[in-house]
């Protein structure tokens, strides 16, 4: 075998480990989306049963273009020019004592309202460290954003 | 690196944000010691590459692409908190590297010693704060946390102090002062016998 030939053999054999990387994570994303989707629309949907009654009903999933990790779950609510009309935000919101997975909703007008904690007992946020500052500080962020407006699907 | 002990105080600095409750200590354990196999498989791949130069990027990028599908697994297994955790799933990554660079010679011959004692840690820190600091021990689950009261009464007299962040370096700064008295008594013992 040549000089170059020889070397040419790990940076092949390199790229086909890049290349596996790759498969792997893709059909990694592919098996679980649905079912970690499912997880989250039903965590959502329990708070948002525990925080009013005649909750709104999760619909088709969200995104919002360069807005990050932090947005990634987003659900629609209620038929457009319906009463219900809005959006679910299911951040990680990192409070005194760690994070945990918190619920909001946005109406059409755009005001925000914190509606709970996913996945913990009981309804009292403060309980786990979010003040009223930091649920404050999310409520803003989530209003500066332009609504959301793409279907994933 | 010889000083461990300040290098597995280091290593456990990103996750004491998440390391606040048992549950998120078994999770960070569980990627922990993903992280330990893949990297070792990811190691001994490179080895027969035998890329030069590239061999150290060409793990990082492993240790990254393990770190994804075990977020993609988290999101499978327990959805509710691969949303609170999945970012601390990455920082355990960069922990495990911190720990892994303290010895590279142990992970080489097997030994594992930086990174071994680091599991026992984690789980037992995550589950001091969140008895001192909430009362409970919690398990993960597929719809989040379950938590079982082992303080009742800590929402009265309860000081959830230990919980928060800044409780946690105090508990750190505890961990530290004990385990350098343990070593300095131990080497005062060797000297006299």
């Amino acid at each position: 075998m040549s000089e170059p030939t020889k070397s040419m053999k790990p940076a092949g054999l390199t790229i086909l480990l890049f290349f596996a990387f790759f498969l792997a994570l893709a059909g990694a994303h592919f098996a679980t989306e649905a079912k970690a989707e499912a997880g989250i629309r039903a965590g959502a949907q329990d708070t948002l049963a525990a925080w009013k009654e005649n909750a709104p009903k999760l619909g088709d999933r969200l995104q919002v273009k360069k807005t990050g990790w932090s947005y990634a779950w987003l659900f629609r609510t209620g038929k457009k020019g319906g009463p219900n009309e809005g959006t679910v935000y299911v951040l990680r919101i990192t409070g005194n004592s760690g994070p945990y997975t918190g619920v909001f909703y946005r109406d059409k007008k755009g005001e925000a309202t914190f509606c709970g904690l996913a996945g913990v007992r009981g309804r009292d946020a403060s309980k786990y460290g979010i003040s009223s500052r930091i649920v404050n500080m999310w409520i803003e962020r989530i209003e500066r954003m332009d609504a959301p407006k793409d279907s994933k699907k | 690196m010889k000083n461990n002990t300040v290098a597995f105080l280091f290593a456990l600095c990103p996750l004491v944000p998440a390391a606040v409750r048992l549950a998120y200590g078994i999770v960070l354990t569980v990627a922990f010691l993903w992280f330990l196999l893949t990297g070792l498989g990811i190691r001994e791949l490179v080895r027969k590459l035998r890329p030069g130069d590239a061999g150290p990027y060409i793990e990082m990028v492993g240790i990254a692409a393990s770190a994804t599908l075990f977020t993609l697994a988290l999101q499978w297994l327990c959805p509710i908190l691969s949303v609170s955790l999945g970012l601390y799933v990455y920082l355990t990554a960069f922990s495990f590297i911190i720990l892994v660079s303290i010895d590279f010679g142990s992970l080489k011959n097997g030994s594992f010693i930086p990174v071994l004692p680091f599991i026992p840690m984690l789980l037992a820190f995550s589950a001091i704060r969140e008895l001192l600091g909430f009362g409970t021990v919690s398990l993960p689950t597929q719809t989040g946390i379950f938590e079982f009261t082992v303080i009742p009464g800590f929402d009265f007299w309860g000081l959830g102090f230990w919980g928060t962040a800044a409780g946690a370096f105090f508990l750190l700064g505890v961990a530290a002062w004990l385990i350098k008295f343990r070593q300095r008594k131990a080497f005062s013992a060797r000297r006299q016998a």
